[in-house]
């Protein structure tokens, strides 16, 4: 959740959401296999990997439990005050569809590096 | 035991309306229901809107995502997974006591008080006289008691084009609630393309919603929130919890909760009705001189089998096909121009082929928000970071089309109460649900018609969501009407086959479901069966 919330919003994360995921991810659905495990260390160790391995999972491997793990962190963040200048809704200018076209390219990009790194686990 | 003069087995939306015909008449009533009611996040909203709540609640977390996370679905999305935490106590102790086994149908049925009329999304149309006849009822009955039940609930709507399909030729309405920029949006283009789509069948306009737009009694006009899926706290929206409430006041009648009805016996002058306590299984007794069976068509279905003895025997069921289509209206894109956006249907698509108001199909239209982006992030393929900047920019273009489909029973479809010991009622439904491929076809060519139509409003289908039969809640037809008094049908006023004193106002009779909503046909029919219970 530390380093999900980080690189997420650029935040860090208040001891009520890390407190509320810790009891979230008791439910069985997001028990980690043991590869699963490896792969949240290697994350956590190699911060600049959370990138590419989010992509690749929501790419590649939605049903995974570390996927599941972010979109529960993701929910308890969605649903605390503090981040809701990182959440609210806003208004674009229309040229940002094109920043978009290049980060969907991106996310392709980092799904594909980060399929390679899911091969280790 | 005493013996009352009426019990009404049921306290959701046909129940309620039946309830409160027999009680003005003057007659004794007993409710034996449910009764669950939320204990957990009952007054937990605060008064105010969904933004100043996101911006300013350290709490928000227990009822947007529940207490127990029970608002973030962990696996397989189910019939009702989608509920927000706070109306999942529609579905506390149904999977203890209405046991159900199919592969092929998923329905959401609930023992609350009010009971799924907590998650109603309020549509309320009128049959045609086409349908009526189809779906077994008696048109001028009909028609009276959509007058009665409109005055006693309020509805708001407009005479627009689509008010042959919907309430909107009520005597009484209440003006439209007012759009959010999906809504107006959408509807700018179809005053602009309206002459085109016509001709192909298609209409559009405001839904008539039992929602309030102007106070009345003890309940407010709607407020704006944004809160539509979370809490009913101005009361703007009509839940038959609030008649059960109100009828609670008057003499003649009484209410238990905390009971499941297991079954009933006809005797010369009396019917016995056995009951066991929800809490700890302990069997209650009732007796009266009239039955009103309102538990909703799969339940009554449940209540009548176990009664005749007639396990495995086989009832029809109809249900209405379901699918929704997420779709973007690209001018949208990037504009969050809305405070506050509207949880409720704002506009429906009607598609009228024949241009005869029989076999109509109906998409009711939603702008989305309050249900908040991890729900759709889930689905998306991408990776939590850059899938919320999608989002986030698409949000506002984001615009959910629920299409009903109209459905006539079949062979392939049915039900049958099967003895299952490890069951604590010592029994289990079994529904098998299947349409036929002509069926199936004539679905997959509405939803393309639908899907063009939506292209020519500038509104593009992303993806066709299909859950699965039974996830329309719309269900009924299990004890069709039929003027012969054979067991397992329903005469045209409610008496059940080859009993003496055994109604029922639920859909149960219902012999063809149209597309439109269903709920306001069904209290109607229940005014009325409660009507005939008093006639000899």
């Amino acid at each position: 959740m530390t380093i999900y919330c980080r690189y997420l919003t650029g935040k860090s994360a208040d001891e009520q959401s890390l407190s509320l995921f810790q009891k979230a991810i008791q439910h069985e659905e997001t028990i980690l296999a043991d590869n699963e495990v490896r792969l949240l260390q290697f994350m956590i160790r190699n911060t600049w990997s959370i990138g590419l391995v989010d992509s690749a999972l929501g790419l590649f491997n939605s049903n995974n439990r570390l996927r599941k793990r972010m979109i529960i962190a993701f929910a308890i963040l969605e649903t605390s005050p503090l981040y809701f200048d990182f959440f609210k809704p806003k208004t674009f200018p229309r040229t940002h569809l094109f920043t978009l076209m290049v980060k969907g390219m991106q996310e392709t990009l980092q799904g594909l590096a980060g399929r390679l790194i899911l091969l280790f686990f | 035991m005493a013996i009352v003069d009426y019990i009404v087995i049921g306290s959701g939306c046909t129940g309620a309306m039946a309830a409160q015909t027999l009680i003005e008449k003057g007659v004794q009533v007993l409710m034996l229901d449910g009764g669950m009611t939320d204990t957990n996040y009952d007054g937990l909203i605060p008064d105010k809107d969904y933004l100043s709540i996101k911006q300013q609640e350290a709490k928000q977390y227990e009822y947007f995502i529940g207490k127990n996370f029970e608002g973030i679905p962990f696996g397989k999305v189910k019939t009702g997974e989608h509920l927000t935490p706070t109306r999942k106590f529609m579905l506390r102790k149904v999977m203890d006591w209405m046991p159900l086994i199919s592969d092929t149908f998923s329905p959401l049925e609930s023992l609350a008080l009010g009971g799924l009329g907590n998650g109603w999304g309020l549509g309320c149309c009128m049959f045609s006289h086409a349908e009526l006849k189809m779906a077994g009822l008696d048109a001028a009955r009909m028609n009276t008691a959509y007058e009665v039940v409109a005055k006693r609930i309020g509805i708001s709507g407009d005479k627009d084009d689509t008010a042959k399909y919907t309430a909107g030729n009520l005597s009484q309405l209440m003006p439209s609630i007012k759009m959010d920029s999906t809504g107006i949006n959408l509807y700018q283009n179809y005053q602009r393309k309206k002459s085109s789509l016509n001709k192909d069948g298609f209409f559009m306009g405001r839904p008539s919603l039992a929602l309030l737009t102007e106070p009345k009694n003890n309940r407010k006009a709607y407020q704006y929130k944004d809160l539509d899926f979370y809490c009913d706290q101005d009361k703007s929206a009509y839940r038959p919890a609030f008649t059960i409430e109100d009828l609670k006041h008057k003499s003649n009648f009484s209410y238990k909760g905390g009971l499941m009805v297991i079954k009933f016996e006809e005797g010369a002058d009396s019917i016995k009705i056995e009951c066991r306590y929800l809490n700890n299984n302990e069997p209650v007794f009732f007796e009266c001189r009239k039955l009103l069976i309102a538990a909703s068509c799969l339940s009554t279905a449940r209540i009548v089998l176990r009664s005749y003895n007639a396990y495995d025997t086989r009832l029809p069921i109809i249900s209405n096909p379901y699918s929704y289509l997420p779709s973007l209206q690209p001018y949208l894109l990037g504009r969050d121009s809305d405070k506050n956006k509207v949880g409720f249907a704002q506009l429906s698509l009607f598609y009228d082929p024949g241009f005869n108001n029989e076999y109509v199909a109906m998409s009711s239209i939603y702008s989305y928000r309050s249900l908040m982006a991890f729900h759709i992030l889930k689905e998306t393929p991408m990776g939590t970071k850059h899938g919320f900047e999608f989002l986030q920019y698409m949000m506002p273009a984001f615009t959910i089309a629920g299409l009903f489909h109209p459905e006539h029973g079949g062979s392939t479809k049915y039900l049958q109460l099967k003895k299952d010991p490890a069951q604590v009622t010592g029994d289990a439904l079994g529904v098998h649900y299947m349409l036929t491929d002509g069926e199936a076809d004539k679905i997959a060519r509405n939803e393309q018609k639908f899907t063009q139509a939506l292209r020519k409003l500038n509104c593009f289908v992303l993806k066709k969501m299909n859950p699965g039969q039974g996830s329309g809640i719309h269900y009924a037809g299990t004890l069709p009407f039929a003027s012969t008094n054979e067991k397992f049908t329903l005469h045209p006023n409610g008496k059940l086959g080859n009993s003496r004193n055994i109604f029922v106002a639920d859909g149960s009779g219902f012999t063809y479901l149209p597309a439109k909503g269903l709920t306001f046909s069904l209290m109607a029919n229940a005014h009325n069966v409660a009507l005939s219970t008093l006639q000899g």
